[in-house]
C-alpha cells in the first residue's frame, strides 16, 4: 500500500462522565480508498465521527490531514480541510425545496439573492448529473423518498467539494434495492478520488465497498486490516471480543390450530389481495423491500388502518379492529418498526413504558394503578429477558437500543397475547443483543403463541429460522416457502421467478 | 452544589423570597395570619393552575384558561341575579365550562387542529359571548349571601377558599400520580404514538384534560365572583398567564420536566408571595410584572438546563 496517507487520527481519547468513549484510537486514511468503521452500538464510532465533525473535542490526541495538523473547534471548521459528512439522521427542513436544504447554511454570499439561486441550483445540478440522481430540485423534501433524502445529504455534502467524506451509517433506513443503488453512487465518489470513512453495522456492506477495515470495541481500536485479508467472523469476533457462530436456531413443530387468518386483505395503493394465516407455535417471517407492503399489512392487523378491504378471522372468529385497542384487547401485540417514535416514551421511566398497555389489568379501585404489584410482575419479565438496567425508575433512553427493544418487548410479555408482530426488530441493536432477541422469539413460539416477524434483513430471517417465509413485492404476496436460502427469497422478492 | 440547585433550585428560590421579605418586614410578613393570607390569595390562581396542569401534561396549551374563568362568574353571578338558586347556579356555569372543555379537546384531538390557535379562537368566542351575556358590565345585584360564603368565609381560622385549593389540589395530585388515567395522560404528553400504539385512547385523554381545564378555569371565576361579590366579564383577564407562569415553574420540580400538582402548587406560592410581599412593601405593581417575569424566564433556562 504505498498510497499516500490522507488523514491520519493518533491517539485520540474522550471521556465522559463515567465513560471512556475513545481511548488512544489512531489509524490512517489511504487517498482514493474506502475504510470501514465497525463496532457494536457504543463502541464509539460515532464519538469519533463527532470529533471529526468538530461537534466533540477529543481530550487527547492529534488530526492531521495531507500532514499538516488541525483543530476542529467547530462545526463550520471540517470543510476549510475538505471534510465532508453525511449524517445518520437526515437533518433537513421537511418543508424547503432540494436547493434549500442543500445549501442550508452554505450560502455562496450573505444575502441570498436571484442570482445565487441560479448558482446554487447550477451546482446542484451538476452533481446530480455526475451521479445520476433523478431528483425534482422545486419539490419539498418531505415529499420525497427516504433514498430521495439520502441523494440531497450527498449533493449537500458534495457543494464543498470534500476531499475526504465520513458517511455514518447511512443504509439504516434503506431497502436493499436503494442500498444497491447507494453503492453504485459510492463507487463512483471513490472513482472521483474522494477518500471515505464508511460506518456501518452491516458486513455484506463493508466486505463489498471497503478497501480496510478498522474495528473498534469499547472505545479502543482493537483491529486493523485490509479488507481481502479477513473475514465476516473475524470482524465480529473483534467487535464483540468472543467468538459467536451465527448458528441457525432448531425449528419448533407449530400446532394444528391456526389462530390468525386474512383473506383478501387490501389497502391500495400498498397492499393487494394479501391472504395468509399464522398458526399456534409457529414464526412467520415476511420478507420485502421497503414500500412493498410488509408494514401497511402489521397496520391493517393491529387497526391503525381502518381503510381496508377483505376479512381477518382471529382465533376462529371474525376480526374487525378499529382501533389499536381492539387489536391489543383481542390478544395481538406490535413492536414496531420505529422504536422512539412508535415504540416508547423516551423521557419516561422504564416502569412508566411498561405499564402503558396493563393498565387496566393493574387498575385498582377508584382507578388506582397497584404500582407495587405491577412493579413485581415487571421485574420478574425484565430479568427473564436479561434487561441490563440499573434501576426501574431511570428513563428508558438511558438504555442502549437493544434493552430498549427489550423493554418494548417486556411491556407485550406481561400483556400475554396470543399474537406477536415484530416490525424491524433488531433496527439499531447490536449482535450481542440480536441473538437474545430472536431467543426471546423462539420462547414466545414455544409456548404456543404466533409470531410473525416482518424483516428486510435476509440474514437474520435465515438466523432466525423461520417456519414460513412469506415475501412481498409490491403489494402483492409472491410466494410463501417452506424451505428456502437467500437466493430463494431474493428471487420472489425481485420477481425473477414464475 | 450546582446538582442541588438544578434539583430543588425553584424550592430554593421559594423560600429565598420568603426569607427576604421576613428580614425586610418581619412584624407584618412574618406572620401565621399573613400565610393563611397567602394560601387564601393564591387560591383561585391555583385551582386555575391545576387545570393548566393537565393540559401540560398532555403536551397542549389551554390559552382559552382566562376567558374560561371570567365566563363562570359572569354565567354564575347572572343566573343568581336573575333569580336562580345559587347552586343551582354554579352546577349550570360548570355544566357549560365543562362543555365548552370537551369542544377545545375535542377539536384539538379528533381534528387535529394546533391547540395553541385553536384555543385562542375559542376563547376569544368564549370572551364575546361572556360580554354579550353580561352586557359588559360588572353583575352584582340579587347575589345571595349564601354565594359569598365559600369566597369570603373561614372554617375553623382557615379560609374556606384555602381548603377547596388543597381538596382540589390533593384530588389532582392523585388522579395525577396514582390512577392509570394519570399514567395514560402522562403518556399521551410524552409520545403520543407511541401511546396509541400502546393502547391507550389517547382521544379521550385529551378531551378529558380540555374538560378538566374547562371545569377547574370556570369554578375559579365561581369563586372569584364569591370572594368579590361581583362578577365581571374581564376579571379572568391576568390568570391565564399566571397559571401557566406557576404550571411551568411546577416542571421544574419533582417529576422531571412534567407538570404536576406539588410542582404547580409551589410555583402558585412564589408568584402569591411575590404580590403579598411587594404589596405589603407598597412597591409599585409594575414591578411585579418585572420580578414575575425574571422569575419565569429563569425557571424555564433551569427547565431547559435539567433536560440536558
Amino acid at each position: 500500500m504505498a498510497a499516500e496517507i490522507v488523514l491520519s487520527i493518533r491517539d485520540i481519547s474522550k471521556t465522559f462522565p463515567g465513560i471512556k468513549a475513545l481511548d488512544k484510537v489512531s489509524f490512517e486514511l489511504h487517498k482514493g480508498k474506502i475504510l470501514g468503521l465497525v463496532g457494536e452500538n457504543g463502541a464509539g464510532k460515532s464519538t469519533l465521527i463527532k470529533i471529526l465533525a468538530g461537534i466533540y473535542h477529543p481530550d487527547g490526541g492529534r488530526i492531521f490531514i495531507d500532514g499538516e495538523e488541525v483543530k476542529m473547534n467547530n462545526p463550520w471548521d471540517p470543510p476549510e480541510y475538505g471534510l465532508g459528512f453525511i449524517h445518520q439522521h437526515l437533518n433537513m427542513v421537511p418543508f424547503f425545496n432540494v436547493i434549500d436544504n442543500a445549501y442550508l447554511g452554505k450560502w455562496p454570499s450573505k444575502s441570498a439573492k436571484r442570482a445565487d439561486t441560479e448558482k446554487m441550483k447550477k451546482r446542484i445540478e451538476e452533481i446530480c448529473e455526475k451521479f445520476n440522481f433523478d431528483l425534482p430540485l422545486n419539490a419539498s423534501v418531505k415529499e420525497l423518498s427516504t433514498a430521495q433524502q439520502w441523494m440531497v445529504q450527498i449533493i449537500r455534502a458534495f457543494i464543498t467539494r470534500p476531499k475526504i467524506l465520513v458517511m455514518d451509517e447511512p443504509t439504516a433506513a434503506l431497502s436493499d434495492k436503494e442500498v444497491h443503488s447507494l453503492f453504485e453512487v459510492v463507487k463512483k465518489i471513490k472513482e472521483d478520488g474522494v477518500t471515505i470513512i464508511y460506518v456501518s453495522h452491516r458486513m455484506n456492506e463493508i466486505f463489498n465497498l471497503c478497501d480496510e477495515v478498522v474495528v473498534l470495541r469499547n472505545g479502543v481500536r482493537v483491529y486493523k486490516s485490509e479488507i481481502n485479508e479477513t473475514c465476516v467472523e473475524e470482524l465480529v469476533e473483534k467487535m464483540i471480543g468472543e467468538r459467536k457462530e451465527k448458528e441457525k436456531f432448531n425449528r419448533i413443530k407449530p400446532g394444528e390450530k391456526i389462530i390468525f387468518e386474512a383473506k383478501n386483505l387490501g389497502s391500495e395503493p400498498s397492499v393487494k389481495n394479501v391472504s395468509f394465516n399464522v398458526n399456534g407455535g409457529e414464526i412467520l417471517a415476511v420478507y420485502g423491500l421497503q414500500g412493498s407492503g410488509r408494514t401497511e399489512i402489521a397496520e391493517i392487523i393491529f387497526g391503525l388502518n381502518k381503510k381496508y378491504s377483505g376479512e381477518m378471522k382471529f382465533m376462529g372468529k371474525e376480526y374487525k379492529p378499529k382501533s389499536s385497542n381492539d387489536a391489543i384487547d383481542m390478544g395481538i401485540s406490535l413492536v414496531p418498526e420505529d422504536r422512539t417514535r412508535e415504540g416508547l416514551v423516551a423521557i419516561h421511566s422504564i416502569l412508566d413504558n411498561l405499564s402503558l398497555p396493563n393498565l387496566e389489568k393493574f387498575r385498582g379501585s377508584m382507578g388506582y394503578f397497584k404500582k407495587r404489584k405491577f412493579k413485581e410482575t415487571s421485574n420478574n419479565v425484565l430479568d427473564r429477558l436479561k434487561v441490563k438496567y440499573r434501576n426501574i425508575n431511570d428513563n428508558v433512553n438511558t438504555l442502549s437500543g437493544g434493552n430498549q427493544q427489550k423493554i418494548v418487548l417486556s411491556k407485550w410479555l406481561i400483556k400475554k397475547p396470543d399474537f406477536f408482530i415484530f416490525d424491524e426488530p433488531t433496527v439499531g441493536v447490536d449482535v450481542g443483543a440480536r441473538r437474545q432477541l430472536y431467543e426471546i422469539i423462539h420462547e414466545i413460539a414455544k409456548n404456543g403463541k404466533s409470531v410473525m416477524v416482518i424483516s428486510s434483513d435476509l440474514d437474520e430471517i435465515m438466523e432466525i429460522n423461520a417456519n414460513r417465509v412469506m415475501v412481498m413485492r409490491e403489494g402483492i404476496v409472491s410466494g410463501i416457502l417452506n424451505e428456502y436460502d437467500h437466493k430463494d427469497i431474493l428471487n420472489l422478492c425481485y420477481g425473477r421467478e414464475k | 452544589m450546582s446538582k442541588i440547585f438544578k434539583k430543588y433550585g425553584t424550592l430554593i428560590a421559594l423560600f429565598g423570597i420568603i426569607l427576604l421579605f421576613s428580614i425586610l418586614k418581619p412584624s407584618v410578613f412574618f406572620t401565621l395570619r399573613n400565610f393563611i393570607n397567602i394560601t387564601q390569595q393564591i387560591s383561585i390562581l391555583m385551582i386555575a393552575a391545576i387545570g393548566a396542569t393537565f393540559i401540560l401534561g398532555v403536551s397542549e396549551f389551554d390559552l382559552s384558561l382566562a376567558s374560561t374563568v371570567s365566563f363562570g362568574g359572569v354565567v354564575a353571578a347572572g343566573l343568581m341575579s336573575s333569580g336562580v338558586n345559587w347552586i343551582i347556579a354554579i352546577i349550570i356555569s360548570l355544566a357549560f365550562s365543562f362543555i365548552f372543555g370537551v369542544m377545545n379537546g375535542f377539536l384539538v384531538s379528533k381534528l387535529k387542529l394546533p391547540s395553541f390557535v385553536t384555543t385562542l379562537a375559542t376563547g376569544t368566542l368564549l370572551g364575546g359571548i361572556t360580554f354579550w351575556y353580561s352586557g359588559g358590565t360588572i353583575i352584582f345585584s340579587g347575589i345571595p349571601d349564601d354565594f359569598l360564603i365559600m369566597g369570603q368565609e373561614e372554617l375553623l381560622g382557615i379560609p374556606i377558599t384555602s381548603l377547596i385549593m388543597f381538596g382540589i389540589s390533593f384530588f389532582s395530585w392523585f388522579i395525577l400520580s396514582k390512577t392509570i388515567f394519570g399514567r395514560a395522560l402522562y403518556s399521551t404528553g410524552g409520545n403520543e404514538v407511541a401511546a396509541k400504539y400502546s393502547g391507550i385512547k389517547v382521544n379521550k385523554v385529551k378531551i378529558i384534560a380540555f374538560a378538566t381545564s374547562g371545569v377547574l378555569s370556570g369554578f375559579a371565576g365561581i369563586l372569584l365572583a364569591s370572594k368579590l361579590g361581583s362578577a365581571h366579564p374581564t376579571a379572568g383577564g391576568g390568570y391565564l398567564m399566571s397559571a401557566y407562569a406557576a404550571a411551568f415553574l411546577g416542571t421544574t420540580l419533582f417529576k422531571e420536566g412534567e407538570a404536576n400538582v406539588w410542582g404547580t402548587l409551589v410555583g402558585a406560592l412564589i408568584m402569591g408571595i411575590m404580590a403579598n410581599g411587594l404589596t405589603i412593601l407598597n412597591t409599585p405593581y409594575f414591578l411585579q410584572d418585572i420580578i414575575t417575569g425574571i422569575i419565569i424566564v429563569a425557571a424555564l433556562i433551569l427547565r431547559v438546563s435539567k433536560k440536558a
